[in-house]
């Protein structure tokens, strides 16, 4: 039932930890990929802009969906309904992976896009965006502490520009 | 602290944030704060909804709600580096009479001459005030149109030569030629989707597709349009030799010639055919050429009257040599159509009855004892192949016992067989001590899932 190929690549955190993982897990990253491919990988592959945390999260998610893509049926694509099937499966999954602390979510956000992995570059984005959907600006400011260092009038200016968006 | 974190994300990572969100929102965040301001300016793709953007205006001030949302359009599209624009989605519903469509078309002039990849357009409206440059356009990969139970009418040549995706939804055709028109000018078409099938208001209907995989024609609504109900279409050709999923939902035409190959990895059949078609012997025909076109398929779903459109078949039924997968829906038709589909799919693994073996609320004085569950041929899947069996809605009836049995005796291959009860019946069934009696081996691979309906 398991791939024959169960080759180990070796992942050093910022913080100097190792994380042995699969090779067909550490593929999900397109960075890593390359790494591999221009063969920097012989040893362990130092990777600074992430730390442990934040590394064994990315391991998390990576190894469950290179596992759900192994158990598809050979044929279900996302053109068929069991494809879609398998899927649904998954997007609940991703949905309770990401329902971290902020400073968790923006970890994931910059390991996501350094180590470029797709998949969850857009999981992660699409959280913080629905933490701006439907909220007004205040609410907004207050979800993600952003000061509002316009000054009185710099402020109304903007408003003014673009009342079209704020009727 | 709390600190600000979200402002500290490099730019390309908020514009990424910012292209998600609907437009309106987007715009929004140039409040924010100074890193904000200009932010919204980059993004890539445009979603623009009307319904978004009445917060503060009456729902009945029509024409002020136009004049708002067309003047949001402008300005943001003036905001812009149209070149960069990827995607562009509007969904308009509260439209004045033709000075919408006409900023649409307008609109789609300014983005259509960049490299815009992907238009998603729900919007009242003939694309006759659109520019032909939206049919022509070379960067364009996926196109939706949802005009809201308008004709779609193509004067020109259609050509997208990047096209992969290719939705139809509300969208009436009346123009025989414009389907084969449009899949001649889209040689790269992967996914077609047609809902609005119900709305074609011609006899024919021919698609030769090179590289299509899927086909979704109708949307299994087709007895809810009362507004207008099309009859049976003449002939039905599908060449697609690359097609895995196929969808149709549609009154059973007069004729077919479909031609799929190995490719095709699942079927979704969902027939309606009028009371006197039966009659009609011609239409075994029809059904018979309908079977044989899928008949490649690894899974198939038969809607009840997909099951009706099988039995009209005099002849032998095609033999289905790849399937593995039938899932089908409740008949009101006895179960010898099941029998024959069953003897024609040697290499049956999965066999769902999605609806049950009868309707709910029929009583055992409602079925009749049928005999030929009895005698015949067993077919020859029950005895090599057929591993699981799931029955949903389980009524507890004399005649579903009998047929479990049947399928319990005859099921060398059998592992599995998962009973759910419906749980809406009033009356208790003792269903765990009539299996009982069916032996220990037997109740080692019966498995009741009880649903609380």
């Amino acid at each position: 039932m398991a791939e024959t190929s169960s080759k180990k690549i070796i992942l050093k955190s910022s913080d100097n930890e190792d994380f042995e993982v699969d090779e067909i897990v550490a593929l999900e990253s397109q960075t890593i990929k390359h790494m591999i491919e221009d063969g920097c990988a012989d040893n362990a592959i130092p990777l600074p802009n992430v730390t442990a945390k934040t590394l064994s999260k990315v391991i998390e998610y990576c190894k469950k969906h290179v596992d759900v893509a192994a158990t598809k049926p050979a044929d279900a694509s996302t053109s068929t309904a069991a494809g879609v099937a398998g899927d649904d499966e998954l997007k609940k999954w991703d949905e309770e992976f990401v329902k971290v602390d902020q400073t968790a979510l923006f970890d994931l956000i910059l390991a996501a896009n350094y180590l470029d992995i797709k998949s969850l570059l857009e999981l992660t984005c699409q959280s913080v965006a629905d933490g701006i959907k439907n909220k007004t600006v205040e609410e907004v400011r207050k979800t993600f502490n952003i000061t509002n260092d316009f000054t009185p009038e710099e402020e109304e200016a903007v408003r003014k520009e673009n009342q079209w968006a704020f009727e | 602290m709390a600190i600000d974190r979200i402002s500290s994300l490099p730019d390309e990572l908020l514009i990424n944030v910012l292209n998600i969100l609907p437009t309106k929102y987007a715009v929004i965040t140039s409040i924010l704060s100074r890193k904000w301001g200009n932010l919204f300016k980059e993004v890539t793709h445009l979603d623009f909804d009307d319904s978004l953007l009445f917060n503060s205006l009456s729902v009945f001030d029509h024409e002020k709600r136009c004049v708002s949302f067309r003047a949001f359009v402008c300005k943001m599209l003036g905001c812009l580096k149209l070149a960069n624009l990827i995607s562009f989605r509007i969904r308009c519903t509260a439209t004045c009479e033709g000075c919408e469509r006409e900023s649409v078309g307008l609109w789609l002039s300014a983005i259509l001459s960049h490299g815009i990849q992907e238009i998603d357009l729900c919007i009242g409206g003939t694309p006759d005030v659109f520019p032909h440059s939206l049919f022509t356009c070379k960067t364009l990969c996926i196109l939706k149109l949802n005009f809201v139970f308008t004709i779609l009418n193509i004067p020109g040549t259609v050509c997208l030569p990047c096209l992969k995706i290719l939705h139809l939804q509300q969208v009436t055709v009346i123009d025989e030629d414009l389907i084969g028109r449009i899949f001649a000018g889209c040689p790269l078409l992967e996914e077609f989707n047609w809902d609005s099938l119900t709305w074609y208001d011609a006899r024919q209907l021919s698609i030769s597709a090179p590289s299509l995989r899927k086909l979704k024609l109708g949307d299994g609504k087709y007895f809810e349009s009362s507004v207008f109900v099309r009859g049976a279409m003449d002939s039905v050709a599908i060449i697609a030799p690359l097609l895995q999923s196929f969808y149709y939902s549609d009154k059973l035409a007069k004729s077919y010639f479909i031609k799929t190959s190995n490719y095709l990895v699942e079927a979704h059949v969902d027939i309606y055919i009028d009371s006197c078609d039966f009659k009609d012997s011609s239409l075994s025909h029809a059904a018979r050429d309908l079977i044989q076109g899928v008949s490649n398929v690894k899974r198939l779903f038969l809607s009840a009257d997909g099951i009706k459109a099988v039995t009209l078949v005099k002849d032998e039924l095609p033999i289905l040599r790849n399937l593995t997968t039938l899932k089908i829906g409740c008949s009101t038709n006895p179960h010898l159509t099941l029998l024959r589909l069953l003897g024609s799919a040697p290499n049956l693994e999965e066999l769902t009855f999605s609806e049950g073996l009868f309707h709910v609320g029929l009583t055992d004085k409602d079925t009749v004892q049928q005999d030929y569950w009895g005698r015949g041929v067993v077919p020859s899947c029950l005895k090599t192949h057929l591993k699981v069996i799931e029955i949903e809605h389980f009524l507890g009836l004399k005649e579903e016992l009998r047929i479990v049995e049947y399928f319990l005796s005859n099921g060398h291959a059998l592992e599995q067989l998962i009973i759910h009860k419906w749980m809406g019946r009033k009356a208790k069934f003792k269903v765990r001590k009539q299996f009982k009696r069916l032996g220990r081996r037997w109740n080692k691979c019966v498995n009741f899932n009880e649903l609380f309906l």
